[in-house]
């Protein structure tokens, strides 16, 4: 780790710190004077830093913003009694879940999982800023493609959607023929 | 307290045919790949027949799914005859219900995780540490700024087109509701409302807003016209 490196992980350590929104890796870039590569290495060594702390990097695609590790989630409720998030229905976990790991999807898709029309629990997450529009299908009527946001790792305490669980195929149904 | 333990009896509420197939093939314990789906029809056809169904594009996908399983239980049953084209057919929609019903099973799994999660009080906060300071926000809100912001939001809940429920909620059950939660904590008002399963719930919880309101439980205040509303416990009623 060079001397320079480091210099652009504080610095991106501060931007973060003082921004009330997250950051895209394009304005950090400006900000730092640094080109892309730099800014990865930078971020790495910030992630790598902040191991063990009480504040984590989050990264959604291509933002970046700092957060409170969900191991401290409780310790900072007693102390700030912040609001308290409005809770899911079985449905609309199930369509988060969808949604998670199948992004960029359209609506036709989720419903062709779940089997029930899906329009009012996906305008639902989308009220709640859990999932937002990230294009357009390419298909007739080039359809709406869903993605999750910041807010949804925010809200699950994920410091990156590589942290989602892993799906587990296995179970009562033998897979094999 | 005189609140005794409450005996809470749910009878599992399926919103379509996919996910009571795969309830019942759950509940009897039987692996998708290995029988056939005709085996779980007579349940099928007990559980439709036993639910209220009002809707009935809704009520047509789940008799469309119980004439599918009758035929193919009539296949089943009369073994020997070569399979006919649309026999054949058949067969192959079988088939892609398993896959449908494994590939959804997956998902109901991880949404399962990811609601446990959630509970675990996994919360990553962003800063600024929390929008909400309780003190030093403007002046409480008068009603009829409240009733604009909940027509804004009940507009924008579309009525649920499939619902096979039978829960309805009233005033008191909400109240106590909404007086446990803000006791907790400062709730946001459009949220609370959104978590309503249905537009009829959306109006019981706003309207035991209005009375915990009058009661002088809680105390709503805004920031900034059209921002966040929040509700939360009055200080003096009472800890």
């Amino acid at each position: 780790m060079t001397e320079e490196r480091s210099d652009i992980s504080s610095a991106v350590e501060a931007i973060l710190f003082s921004s009330n929104r997250p950051l895209k890796l394009r304005e950090l870039q400006q900000a730092t004077d640094t080109d892309r590569t730099g800014l990865e290495h930078a971020l790495e060594d910030l992630r790598q830093g902040l191991e063990g702390r009480g504040v984590m990097l989050m990264r959604h695609h291509d933002e970046v913003h700092l957060a409170t590790r969900p191991e401290f989630a409780s310790a900072v409720r007693r102390a700030l009694r912040p609001e308290v998030s409005g809770k899911l229905s079985a449905a609309a976990y199930e369509t988060l879940a969808i949604v998670a790991y199948q992004q960029p999807v359209a609506r036709s898709r989720v419903e062709d999982v779940r089997g029930v029309n899906c329009e009012s629990v996906l305008t639902n997450l989308e009220l709640r800023d859990l999932i937002t529009e990230v294009g357009r299908g390419s298909g007739p009527g080039q359809p709406k493609l869903y993605g999750t946001t910041m807010r949804f790792l925010q809200v699950l305490g994920l410091e990156s959607l590589d942290h989602l669980p892993t799906p587990r195929v296995e179970g009562p149904v033998a897979q094999n023929q | 307290m005189d609140v005794g333990p409450r005996l809470d009896v749910k009878t599992p509420v399926f919103e379509g045919p996919l996910e009571l197939l795969l309830g019942l093939v759950e509940r009897e314990e039987l692996d998708i790949f290995k029988v056939s789906l005709a085996s779980v029809t007579d349940a099928y056809l007990a559980e439709v027949a036993s639910r209220e169904i009002a809707d009935p594009q809704e009520m047509a996908e789940f008799l469309w799914m119980a004439a599918r399983l009758l035929l193919i239980k009539s296949i089943r049953l009369l073994p020997g005859e070569p399979p006919t084209d649309e026999e054949t057919d058949l067969l192959g929609w079988e088939e892609e219900v398993r896959q449908r019903l494994e590939e959804y099973r997956v998902y109901k799994a991880m949404a399962g995780e990811l609601m446990e999660r959630a509970q675990q009080e996994t919360f990553a906060f962003p800063p600024p540490a929390r929008p909400v300071e309780a003190g030093g926000q403007e002046e409480p809100l008068e009603v009829g700024l409240l009733v604009v912001a909940f027509n804004s939001v009940l507009a924008r809940i579309p009525p649920r087109p499939l619902v096979v429920t039978g829960r309805t909620w009233t005033l008191e059950e909400k109240l106590e509701l909404i007086s446990e939660r803000v006791r907790k904590g400062p709730i946001e008002l459009v949220e609370l409302i959104l978590e309503s399963e249905d537009r009829l719930e959306a109006v019981v919880t706003f309207v035991a807003v209005l009375e915990l309101l009058r009661r002088s439980v809680i105390r709503v205040r805004q920031k900034e016209r059209f921002g966040p509303i929040h509700v939360e416990l009055r200080q003096d009623a009472g800890d």
